[in-house]
Formats: structure tokens, sequence, C-alpha cells
């Protein structure tokens, strides 16, 4: 029979250290909370961070696997991260903000659902969270932009790369800016300022890239919390009424099994792990599974639908330089989210993303036909001459793409995730207009060639969307499930709609307001 | 192309080895000259995924491609294994999926011109290699032909393109924050 080890009561037990999780757990270490962190993975440092899209690998998830389904797979082993600092660490630090459209999609277009809140409710925690981890990036030139602060920090500069796609923008009279990146243009305390060789992917060790080694996590442990690795979270534990979080059990890697008292638990474990731990967490009040008391958890799985378009140019572009998440945005395709119909969604371009010559984003790949000579002199030719640029769209929330369990097991004998995901036949026909659009694009540019690949999800987000009410959503609009309301749900999982943005600047400002609410709270949670 | 310096590099390119259960850093080499067996191929396996892969990218076998596998492999299932496929939706173990691919090539080869692949005269490789590439062998058993070949040559342009060496092939800064300690 297994021994359970109790350990002494926590105040906040956070499971997962990536952007929301330590974000929590630094709001509350601040404010004098005895806080815990486990993480599944193994211990990261900055040093680990070594440059090499062969090494760089090692930062993605390869904890219990997920099976994936659907005519559109999310990707998850490529968009999830394992072990310190989670996916933000090999994230690529591409904050925009969502749009004042992306929240009332159901009402104004009737379509997908509307969030609880407002951009302006967000607007403020996207304005203090810019200000504290110091965004880089030009507010006056994102024409698009909705209201807030200008960036701390100047953007960065535009190098070869961006300066030729630039021109195919312009000639189409279309617009760019620099992408706005949490990552610093300028040195911030002991962080380095960026220095443009390209390895975001691989992680930043200098600590340009706000990744959470460098900021909340950073922050977290200066504050006391503590962080545990390769600490599996079993399953949330519950009263006998179900309605309060006693706390989590997990198991470590020797195998021992702990169950770990908490006042407040944070899930944090990214989007699919998060729902497959409140899928195990059933509980006689909760029989199929927590949160899922009108068969709600895990529905409304989106990711990105995204796609490359790449070229070749009679300029140097050293595609090898800049950032992985590309130079220079355009935003132009967002405002209207029918634009035609029989199509749906807003888009945007991240145009000039840095390359390697390996690895699944890397020049190489981009011509995957190619092989022995023609390979070879393709390779000689592109590390001069390659650009890039990714579009990304709008994902609609369908109710059938889902997080469910699967019949499998993990090493740990639980279930393991299945993660099912369509694409809606509008946001089809919108990847197909972008592409179209993203050709012209490189042509104007004066590409002697330009090709595109297939479709591919990229980021992961719903599944423990947040709504006004438990008949509609898991959590309340700060994460809180609307059955336990000492439990907290950190995480893209929240979001009712993805708009078509990089979601981690908004999975800072939610956690934000989130951990606030949790302790302007803390005397009915506790 | 590379030069001769570039060329003394590739041969002092350290890999790891697993040696009675020790790892130990060599080059190609001194792995050689210790006769150091491949852990997941035989020696006729191990011809022709070198055979394979230097078709599929000019220079992977100089460059170590097949150890790189080898080597990978013998890390199946965990955390630390550095192929693509690991995020290409197949689950691990991954050896399974090499040797089953390798032996449907093999005997996809054996068919089409009563040769082994490593025997194959670089035209009659091509040839195989572009039916592979849009699942046009016949009798092909095993996972898909194109999904072997984008998973090969992803191993291969790592072996070839993915170092320091590769990098300087291409005559692009390799301007590395951290230097890996090990190619993989």
């Amino acid at each position: 029979m297994t021994t359970i080890i109790q350990n002494d009561e926590v105040d906040v037990l956070v499971v997962g250290s990536g952007a929301a999780g330590s974000l929590y757990a630094a709001v509350a270490a601040k404010a004098g909370k005895h806080v815990m962190i486990l993480e599944a993975g193994p211990e990261r440092t900055l040093n680990d961070l070594q440059s090499s899209q062969i090494w760089a690998r090692q930062l993605k998830w390869a904890g219990s696997p997920v099976e994936e389904s659907g005519n559109h797979k999310i990707g998850h082993n490529f968009n999830s991260g394992f072990g310190t600092g989670g996916s933000a660490v090999h994230h690529y630090g591409v904050w925009p903000r969502l749009h004042d459209n992306d929240f009332n999609t159901q009402s104004d277009y009737g379509v997908g659902l509307d969030w609880p809140i407002n951009y302006a409710d967000l607007q403020p925690f996207y304005d203090r969270i810019q200000s504290h981890i110091g965004l880089s990036g030009d507010a006056k030139a994102e024409r698009w932009r909705p209201s807030g602060e200008a960036y701390p920090m100047p953007a960065l500069p535009i190098l070869s790369q961006g300066q030729v796609i630039a021109k195919g923008f312009q000639a189409k009279g279309m617009h760019t800016a620099p992408i706005p990146y949490a990552v610093n243009s300028l040195p911030k305390g002991e962080r380095h300022s960026c220095i443009f060789d390209g390895w975001c992917d691989a992680g930043c060790p200098n600590g340009a890239l706000a990744n959470p080694l460098v900021t909340s996590l950073a922050e977290a442990r200066q504050h006391g919390a503590k962080i545990f690795h390769r600490c599996q979270v079993r399953r949330v534990l519950l009263n006998k009424r179900g309605d309060k979080a006693l706390g989590v059990e997990y198991q470590n890697a020797a195998g021992d099994i702990f169950s770990q008292k908490a006042k407040v638990v944070v899930l944090a474990a990214f989007t699919v792990q998060t729902a497959r731990l409140l899928w195990l967490s059933e509980h006689e009040k909760h029989p199929r599974g927590l949160g899922n008391n009108h068969d709600l958890l895990g529905r409304y799985l989106m990711t990105h639908p995204a796609h490359t378009i790449w070229g070749l140019f009679k300029e140097q572009t050293q595609p090898h330089m800049g950032l992985s998440g590309g130079q220079l945005i355009c935003q132009d395709g967002y405002a209207n989210k029918q634009a035609k119909p029989n199509r749906y969604g807003s888009y945007q371009w991240l145009i000039a993303n840095a390359c390697k010559p390996n690895d699944l984003l890397g020049i190489a790949t981009s011509r995957a036909d190619l092989f022995g000579k023609k390979l070879e002199a393709f390779m000689h030719d592109a590390t001069k001459h390659f650009g890039t640029m990714v579009g990304i769209c709008d994902d609609i929330p369908l109710a059938d793409n889902r997080i469910t369990l699967s019949q499998k097991k993990d090493t740990l004998n639980l279930p393991i995730a299945k993660a099912h995901h369509d694409i809606d036949p509008r946001v089809a026909t919108l990847t197909e207009h972008m592409v179209k659009e993203g050709l012209d694009i490189f042509n104007a540019a004066g590409a002697r060639e330009s090709w595109t690949g297939p479709r591919a999800g990229m980021h992961i987000m719903g599944g423990t969307v947040m709504g006004d009410s438990a008949k509609t959503s898991v959590c309340n609009p700060f994460g809180q499930l609307h059955d336990v309301a000492n439990v907290f749900v950190a995480g893209p999982s929240l979001f009712p709609t993805s708009g078509a943005v990089n979601p981690t600047f908004t999975v800072s400002a939610l956690s934000l307001m989130g951990a606030e609410h949790m302790l302007k709270h803390w005397s009915q949670l506790s | 192309m590379i030069k001769r310096r570039q060329f003394l590099q590739a041969s002092a390119l350290v890999f790891s080895f697993n040696v009675a259960g020790s790892w130990l850093e060599l080059n190609c080499a001194q792995a050689a000259e210790l006769k150091l067996p491949y852990q997941n191929f035989n020696k006729t396996q191990a011809l022709d995924l070198s055979r394979l892969s230097e078709g599929l990218v000019p220079g992977a076998a100089q460059a170590g491609a097949v150890h790189f596998i080898d080597q990978q492999l013998q890390r199946d299932g965990a955390e630390n294994c550095l192929l693509m496929i690991r995020y290409l939706g197949v689950d691990p173990p991954f050896k399974p999926f090499y040797l089953a691919g390798l032996e449907a090539a093999q005997k996809a080869a054996g068919e089409k011109f009563n040769k082994s692949l490593a025997l194959l005269s670089d035209d009659e490789l091509n040839t195989f290699i572009t039916a592979m590439a849009s699942d046009a062998l016949k009798g092909w058993q095993g996972p898909p032909a194109s999904f072997f070949y984008f998973v090969l040559r992803a191993d291969a342009v790592d072996a070839k393109y993915g170092t320091e060496l590769g990098f300087a092939d291409l005559a692009v800064p390799y301007m590395a924050h951290i230097k890996p300690k090990t190619a993989w």
C-alpha cells in the first residue's frame, strides 16, 4: 500500500512554474504568504540555456504524453515547455495586447463566446505589467494598438531582413511597426539588453527576454517562495462537502506520494495539464471531474492557426540575426473579424523572424521537399537571402474541441490527456486569404521566389474558460472555479476567445488581476 | 565547401558514447578506432542508415548522423532525447519507429534495385528518396514513408547543419550566448 506523507500546510500552493504560476507566486510571496510551487519538470537555470537548436529541444514538453486528434492539431509537445519556467522559458517574448473586439465576439459577431470582462478592465493590468517587466516597442507606430501607456523602452532596431520585407508591406499600402517585445532594448536591473543573435528559441540566458527565471519566479524566490521540481500533482484534494480545496496530492521523482495542504490552490500547469488535473480530481460531489458539473471542463480548446511565408531575396538578409519572434508586426487585418462572408477572424503578421539552419522552424525545414545536392545549394543560398514571416489567425472556440482523459495511462498510472481540435471552416477560409496576402507581400518586396508550408497550431488556449455563470464557464473572471472558490486557474486556458495575438502578455495581466483578487479576498478563501 | 581547417575541426568534433554504462566523450575517429558498436543498430543497419542520411543531406554521414540518432535513442523516452521526433506527434519510445522505418526502406530498396541501401549508386539513391518522399514506394510497410523521410532528413540536417561546424560550413556566424558543451 502506498504511504502518503503529510506535509505542513502552506498558504498558496501553485502548480506549475510558468508565466502564470510564477506571477501568482511572486504576488503572494511579496504579500507575505507562505508559497510553495510544484513543478512537474526538471530544474533549469540560465546556464542550461545553450545556444543550439538541438539542445533547445530539452525545453519542450517531455511529461505525460498527450493524445491528439482532429483536423488541426494543437501541436502540444512543440508548444509546451517542461521544467522551471514552463513554456515561458522558450517563448519568444512577443507581447501584443488583445483588442477591444476580442472580448465580445458573440455579442458583436454572433461567433464564439463573450469574455466576462472587457479590454478596459484589463488595460490597467497590461499597463502595470509592462511597466514592471519593461516592454520595448513603439506605441505610436502601432496604429491599431488599443489604448494604454506607451512602452517604457524604445523599440528594438529593425535589421536587414525586416527592412527588406517591410518594402512589400509599403508597396501594398499596408503598415508595419516594431514588435512590442518583453525583451530589453535597454539594460534593466541585472537584466541585459538584447544582442540580436537569434537564439530566443533556445532560451535567453542574459535576461534580455522576460522569462520567469529572471522575472516573476526570481521575485517569488526572493520573497521566500519555494519551488520543488519533478513533483507531479495527481489531484486536488477537497473537503467532504466538495466546496473547498484542502490542498493537492503529488508524487515526487522517487515515487513518494505527498498530501500537501494549502489554503489556496492555483492551477497553472498550462492549458492541457490544468484541464487534465481537474478531470483527475473527481470527488463524490464532482463525479465527472472538478469544475465539470455543467459538462464544460476541457471544452473550447483553441490554438492559433498559423501559416509561415518564406522567400528568397536578392539582398543579404542575415536571417540568423534578430529575434525568433520577428522584428515587425502588422495588424492591419485585425479590426474587422467579418470582412467577408464565410470568413471569420482577425489576423496579424509577425515579420522577419530570426531563423537558424536547422529545427522545425529552421531554414532547411522550409523546403522539406529538397534533399541531396539541391538541399545543399539551397542552404548556402538561403542562409544569406532568406526571409520569413508568420501569419496568426483567430480561432473560433468550438464546444467539441475538448481536452478529456484517454484510456491510456502514463508512468504514474494516471490517464493521459486527449486533446481534440478541429478548425472551423470560416477560420480555414481566413488562413487561405492570409496566405495569398502574404505571398503577394513577398512578391511586392522583390522576392525572387516565395512559398508557404502547411498550416500549424501556435499557442494553446481554452479548456477552462472564464465567464459569468457556472452554466456557461468553468471559472469566474478572476480564474476561480465557480464550484470551489479557493481553487484558482491561471494561464491561457481561461481565455474564452483566442484573439489573434500571442497570449503571454494577456496571461500575465490576467494573472496579476487574479492574484490581487485572491489577496483582497483572502479572509473568505482561507 | 569545408576547408582543411574545418575538416580538422570536424575530426575533433566530440560526441558522447555510452561504453559499458559510462558516457565517454570521443570524436568519430576515436570511436572508430575503439570499434565501438552502435547501441541500437547492427552493422548492416548502420551502413544503410548512413547511406540514406548522406543521400538526404550531403555530408551528414561524416558529420555523425548515425551516431547522433544512435546516441539519442539510448536516451529514448527520456526528456534528454534531442531528436526532433519528440515533438512530431510520435509517442516514445522512438526506437521502434526508426527500426520499422529503416526495415521498410531496406526491403523497398531490395525490391526496387535488388541491392542494399548502402550499395545504391547516387542516381539510384536519388530515385529511391524521391519515391520515399512521395509515398510512391511499392510494398512499403512501416511508418508512412514520407514521414520517415521527414524525420530522417531532419536528423541529418541537425547533424550536418545544426552544429558550430555546420554553421561554419554555411558561413553563418554562430554567435552563442552559451556555447554547447557538445554538439548534442
